[in-house]
């Protein structure tokens, strides 16, 4: 008989204990028909109990332990890579976060140097401009000044050379005579002062 | 400073000393040298200096240079002294130059005072009209 079987007898009679003695006899040859024995079966089932019991203490819960590991292994590998791909998004976003601010301030710089550049090339093209109007201003002046220093010279050529002719005409043209006279007049002239 | 102005208080007084009838004396220069010569003072040859620069000044305050262009008539001369002793108030000596550059006329130089009337300077103003 198997333990099934057994079993399933077991339960018939606990269920069915109240019948009439008909339905006893047919469990009877239920019974007998399938062979079953009384004290075999709770052998078998004192034994099944006791095989049971060791594979639970040292099989099952075993097994049951080490996969309670095995699961909380997997799980804490799971929440492990959970995390690291949190952070790895953390990391790309904290990384885009950084290029972006990178790239925002390199185009601030460049704006930046851009503009000092460009200063720079205003201020340097301001005083070009003029240090060129110094320059073309300073050579005027001097053009003037050497052309009004030539124009004074002339000037005191002409009039030295203009008193100078003068002086030599008077000079002969008048002679000793007349030398008298005027230096008389020019004695007069002192004393009149 | 001090020096300085003692060398002059001591070199007018020299001067002074020098004087004869108002004039300058070449004895008395001569005097004055010799004594200073024996008794040499502080800053011997600076004080030197300056009694020759002061004599200098002293006979040109009396004596007239008169440039002259051409022939000088003793009128001439006399008129002029007479006008200078009159302005300055003592007899004055005269001296002259011949200057053919005035081409005519005089300059009368007396002191620091100048006196001029010549072509030449009448020309000057010709030269600045024309500047």
């Amino acid at each position: 008989m198997s333990f099934y079987t057994t079993i399933f007898l077991v339960f018939a009679e606990a269920t069915h204990g109240s019948e009439s003695g008909a339905e006893k006899d047919a469990l009877g040859k239920i019974v007998e028909t399938f062979g079953l024995d009384t004290p075999l079966l709770v052998a078998q089932a004192i034994n099944f109990l006791i095989v049971a019991y060791v594979i639970w203490r040292f099989g099952f819960k075993r097994i049951l332990g080490t996969m309670e590991e095995r699961e909380k292994t997997i799980a804490s590998g799971l929440q492990y890579a959970e995390e690291v791909k949190i952070k790895l998004a953390d990391t790309e976003r904290q990384h885009e976060e950084t290029l972006k601010e990178a790239s925002a301030e390199a185009q601030q710089t460049l704006a930046s140097a851009r503009e000092q550049a460009k200063a720079f090339e205003d201020q340097l093209r301001k005083d070009a401009v003029a240090r060129a109007e110094d320059i073309v201003r300073k050579a005027s002046e001097q053009m003037e000044l050497e052309r009004q220093t030539m124009v004074a010279e002339a000037k005191k050529e002409f009039a030295k050379l203009v008193v100078d002719t003068s002086a030599k005409v008077l000079n002969r043209e008048l002679g000793d005579e007349e030398k008298v006279r005027f230096g008389e007049s020019a004695a007069k002239e002192i004393a009149k002062v | 400073m001090a020096d300085e102005k003692q060398m002059c208080d001591l070199a007018k007084r020299l001067v002074e000393i020098s004087l004869q009838d108002g004039e300058v004396s070449g004895n008395r220069v001569g005097e004055v040298l010799r004594a200073l010569a024996a008794n040499p003072p502080r800053n011997y040859k600076p004080t030197l200096r300056l009694f020759k620069k002061y004599v200098e000044r002293e006979i040109a305050s009396y004596t007239a240079i008169v440039e002259h262009a051409g022939p000088l008539s003793k009128n001439i001369i006399n008129s002029v002294k007479k006008f200078l002793e009159k302005d300055i108030g003592r007899s004055i000596d005269v001296q002259t130059q011949e200057k053919p550059e005035l081409i005519a006329g005089l300059r009368v130089m007396i002191g620091d005072d100048v006196y001029e009337d010549s072509l030449d300077f009448r020309l000057s103003p010709l030269a600045e009209t024309i500047l």
